[in-house]
């Protein structure tokens, strides 16, 4: 990647017809979506002879985002990159991405026109923001909060409906009856959530019950807190009664949430769409000892079913001391193109929403098991994060709901309490 | 617990007048060594249980009850991590940045502190003083800086940038002045006297005379080098670039949850460092001791 | 220019060397030989030093840019309750490692110093975790603790979850520090035991002393010089602590292990504030130099009374 330009130069001039072009990839996807990464790359590759991409995994979340903007000011940065919506705001703030324009998505046989409408405009909101124009990624899906049951639990507890679905919920008290049901039927943790060392999650739900209300946290493109000692309060309130009366899984990590539901221990998990795989896998290989089902995170106000959702995004980061040859961003395209075009599909199977509408209007995508379930209603009630730099992954937001409300979640503080330190901690960080 | 009644008779036993040892030879004294030896295995029995981990197959390691000794031995964790990790590379990366801190370290040290113990300059007394006062500064208050320089220095993600920040240690040089001080001061003399340069003093006379502690203190530059996370982890940014301790951390998120290759990349990791200790016990012992301030 | 007498001008081209450019030689051969060292020194340690402080005035970035920003950083810092926390969580940690790591390596090394045989096996074992990466041990007890599969829980019937308890995290890093450096302890206080002369003993056992009381009255006072430096040495490193908190809890659960450094580092490197990370740097760095400062007098006491 470094080569002196007397180097690069020989190279250049030695380089038949057939040299190879090598594109640095990095991304921060584990377990069924790293899985699924590795697919697409590994089919590039071998699809074709001019290209090679060399994928490299970092680890999720803050330390993907400190390696990048490392990167960025040491002038050392792969060629391309995977990178979350809601992290848009603050990278752009960083200056660490490069814009597409349309001669660059041509080069890929793309067009802005190609990709779900919402998320562009987001996109394009997001550099308005931030004094300046143009895509600064391309969307790869739309992902969110889903909750995945154990239909023998759910039956046992007699909340499971004759179509083999939960049975309708239309506020959070309907909710509430239900998991108490399952807890005194059958004994099982009615919600897998994790919330230690995962602020993300505790976010996820804390937010969606926020938006659902019809709480904002930025109005007129400022960091707004009125909302958030009625809506939030009342959003924290109803977690933190669920975690007391046993319903919800407390101090619980990541994986051991995961492992909780798989195993049959929790009756329901909130978690991404990205855990589809895991119970698809799980159900191939017959390790899965009970029935499962996907559904849409519930309206519980009225007929607002607003959940929270990111996107996954393909994106270049800037390089003012060596930007990409026309070579190179020649590949990085045709690459992006590949991904989306002959690589949405095994993507979608992530348990995403493609965000490439020929991909979303395909019949193997329309037709695809278990995502049918859910992905309709979810595509609908999909709602991003709040387009400001403090937000999103790799933001501070994480941080400070982890350890406000965490607290919370394990009666250790109250629900007052958390709002207060969590409305002192916003205002430290827009200071 | 350190400090319980068994451990009286202990300090008497360390340089005991025969009635006392006569004592201690009886049932108690054999059942404090009997307790010191088990205590001494159970805390390396959890390197043990990593090895022994790392040779099971993947699904034997959470089975119940676990088994303390592998029924097959396995190596599939091993050649799963050494064909889809760059693990070789990270060793080559940590090998060929520790010998060249290593050397470089002993060298500069050599020089410097050789000027400041026989050479009569103006202004080395206050140089000795300015090279003593790095002891109490903690590199880690000013990473900001250092990152910031490093970078203007263009040596982010470079080998150098790793690498010369790990010289700018002052404990080598201060170990070095004392032992050259104590070198009688007629030995250089005779030398120059014979028109020999500083360069040959330094090297076919004073440098003999400490090649003991020369080796003791290369050993543990090297292990302290090899050992570095927190510089390398800042400095490097391509996975290829990383060293073996700063790898193993990355490794260990794309696994998920695979406790065998894990300790696997650990047992790998750790091979090196626990060699050269088994190895040269006595030169890390009496290294170690020199860069505490003691003398061995 | 005193020409030197005893050496007849026998060849004119290159003039004698007169004391002056002797001088001149032997301050070149210095430079020479202190130069790369000190060079290095400088720039790597000591003008980072410096410059952190000039940073901490500033809003600068992680590439250095930024403009004077007076005392704000300093005011923000100690009106943010993260702050504080990460101090006493620092402080609470260095409770539970410096003590308790001094005085278990000074059982060991009681204990190790009265063997024969087995001695150099012995101390070994205890040794042994003090040569390996941080990463490996992290890993290892990671494994050896984890609440569902380690082979602790198993054994002791446990379900704590060790490393992400908001109770227990900060202990099971303390212990797990203590089993990785405490050889480095015994090593030096067995060195300390050693230059205790023999007659000392020998003497107080004539006066009847034994167990205990010889411990307390001849083993613990002449043992100060070594166990001030262990503290000492203790003190500075854990104040440093970064890189077993990083990798076993992140600061977690809910900044219940979040220690300075690595509150610099989110700040600094996370978020990119160089100035107010800096800030951070300063504050440690003060600590560290002060605590050495009252160490040093006190162990310079201690080694003249």
């Amino acid at each position: 990647m470094r080569l002196s330009p007397l180097l690069a130069l020989g190279l250049a001039l030695t380089s038949a017809a057939h040299a190879q072009t090598t594109v640095v990839f990095w991304d921060f996807f584990g377990g069924g979506d790293g899985a699924r990464m590795k697919q697409i790359v590994d089919q590039f590759n071998a699809s074709q002879t001019a290209i090679k991409v060399e994928r490299t995994t970092q680890t999720w979340g803050n330390p993907f985002y400190t390696k990048v903007h490392t990167a960025v000011i040491s002038g050392q940065t792969p060629d391309v990159m995977t990178y979350h919506l809601s992290a848009t705001p603050a990278g752009l703030q960083r200056k660490d991405l490069r814009a597409f324009s349309t001669a660059d998505l041509a080069l890929g046989g793309l067009k802005s026109s190609d990709f779900q409408s919402n998320l562009v405009a987001t996109l394009t909101t997001d550099a308005k923001n931030a004094g300046t124009n143009g895509l600064f990624g391309i969307p790869l899906d739309t992902h969110t909060f889903v909750v995945y049951y154990n239909k023998d639990v759910l039956k046992k507890a007699g909340v499971l409906g004759a179509d083999g679905k939960l049975m309708p919920m239309k506020s959070v008290a309907d909710l509430t009856k239900t998991l108490q049901a399952i807890k005194t039927k059958t004994g099982v943790t009615p919600i897998a959530l994790s919330s230690n060392q995962d602020s993300a999650s505790v976010w996820r739900l804390w937010y969606s019950l926020f938006l659902q209300q019809g709480g904002s946290l930025v109005k007129d493109g400022k960091l707004s807190l009125t909302d958030l000692d009625t809506k939030g309060r009342a959003a924290l309130q109803i977690m933190a009664d669920w975690s007391k009366a046993g319903l919800i899984t407390k101090n619980v990590t990541y994986p051991a949430g995961v492992a909780l539901f798989t195993a049959g221990r929790a009756a329901m998990m909130l978690n991404g769409n990205w855990e589809v795989p895991t119970m698809v896998d799980a159900k191939a290989k017959s390790q899965l000892k009970f029935d499962y089902g996907i559904m849409s995170f519930p309206a519980l106000y009225g007929n607002n079913g607003s959940t929270w959702a990111d996107s996954h995004m393909l994106a270049i980061p800037s390089n003012a001391k060596t930007p990409l040859s026309p070579e190179k961003l020649k590949a990085v395209m045709t690459f992006i193109g590949y991904v989306n075009k002959q690589g949405g599909n095994t993507w979608a199977g992530g348990g995403h929403i493609p965000a490439y509408l020929p991909t979303q209007a395909s019949a193997a995508y329309k037709g695809m098991q278990p995502n049918t379930q859910y992905s309709a209603t979810s595509a609908k009630d999909a709602r991003l994060e709040p387009t400001a730099p403090i937000f999103g992954v790799g933001g501070p937001v994480y941080d400070a709901i982890g350890v406000n409300f965490t607290p919370v979640l394990l009666g250790q503080a109250t629900a007052d309490q958390g709002i207060a330190k969590l409305k002192t901690a916003l205002q430290s960080f827009v200071k | 617990m350190t400090s319980s009644p068994p451990l009286a008779p202990a300090v008497a036993a360390t340089r005991p007048p025969l009635t006392l040892r006569r004592r201690l030879s009886r049932l108690p004294g054999a059942v404090v060594t009997f307790l010191t030896v088990l205590l001494a295995g159970a805390w390396v029995f959890p390197l043990y249980w990593a090895f022994i981990t790392s040779l099971k197959p993947e699904n034997d390691t959470v089975a119940l009850p676990p088994k303390l000794w592998p029924e097959t031995i396995d190596f599939s964790a091993y050649t799963y991590i050494f064909q889809n990790s760059p693990v070789v590379r990270w060793y080559l990366n940590s090998v060929v940045s520790s010998l060249v801190i290593t050397v470089l370290v002993l060298l500069l040290s050599m020089l410097c502190a050789y000027a400041l113990s026989q050479i009569n300059f103006r202004g080395r007394r206050w140089l000795y003083w300015l090279i003593l006062a790095g002891f109490m500064i903690p590199f880690q208050a000013s990473l900001i800086p250092l990152f910031i320089l490093v970078n203007k220095l263009g040596l982010v993600n470079d080998v150098m940038g790793l690498i010369l920040p790990q010289l700018a240690a002052p404990v080598a040089v201060v170990i070095y002045k004392q032992f050259f001080d104590q070198i009688p001061s007629e030995l250089g003399d005779a030398a120059r006297i014979d028109g020999a340069s500083e360069a040959r003093v330094l090297f076919s006379i004073f440098l003999p005379l400490n090649w003991s502690i020369t080796f003791s203190l290369a050993i543990v530059t090297f292990i302290a080098a090899w050992n570095n996370f927190l510089w390398p982890f800042i400095v490097m940014n391509d996975t290829a670039k990383l060293t073996i301790p700063v790898g193993i951390t990355q490794v260990q998120s794309a696994y998920g949850v695979a406790y065998a290759k894990t300790m696997a990349t650990a047992v790998t990791a750790a091979v090196p460092t626990i060699f050269a200790y088994l190895i040269f016990q006595r030169r890390v012992t009496e290294g170690v001791m020199a860069t505490a301030g003691l003398k061995g | 220019m005193i020409s030197p007498p005893a050496r007849p001008p026998a060849a004119p081209v290159p003039p004698p060397p007169g004391r002056a450019s002797q001088v001149r030689q032997k301050y070149l051969t210095a430079a020479l030989l202190v130069l790369p060292f000190v060079a290095l020194y400088l720039l790597f340690l000591i003008y980072p030093t410096l410059r952190v402080l000039q940073l901490s005035f500033t809003n600068a970035d992680l590439s250095g840019n930024g403009a004077y920003v007076g005392v704000q950083n300093y005011t923000r810092l100690f009106g943010e309750p993260t702050f504080w926390t990460a101090l006493l969580n620092t402080l609470l940690f260095i409770l539970l490692t410096a003590v308790p790591n001094t005085l278990i390596g000074l059982g060991l090394a009681l204990l190790i110093l009265r063997l024969n045989r087995l001695k150099n096996l012995v101390l070994a074992a205890f040794f042994l975790p003090y040569v390996l990466p941080v990463s490996v041990v992290t890993n290892v007890w990671n494994w050896v603790l984890d609440s569902n599969f380690g082979l602790f829980n198993f054994l002791t019937g446990s379900t704590v979850t060790w490393f992400q308890d908001p109770v227990w995290a900060l202990p099971s890093v303390a212990f797990v520090t203590i089993w990785w450096t405490v050889g480095f302890n015994i090593l030096l206080f067995i060195a300390g035991l050693r230059n205790i002369s023999p007659e000392i003993y020998e003497a107080a056992a004539l006066d009847g002393a034994a167990g205990w009381r010889l411990f307390w009255s001849i083993t613990w006072p002449n043992l100060w010089p070594v166990t001030s430096l262990i503290l000492l040495l203790q003190l500075i490193a854990q104040f440093k602590i970064f890189d077993q908190i990083y990798l076993l809890t992140q600061g977690g659960p809910f900044d219940k292990t979040l220690v300075l450094l690595l509150y610099a580092y989110r700040e600094g490197f996370q978020q990119q504030h160089g100035g107010y990370s800096s800030t951070i740097g300063v504050v440690l760095m003060a600590v560290i130099l002060l605590v050495s400062a009252i160490q040093f007098r006190l162990l310079n006491r201690g080694e003249r009374s």
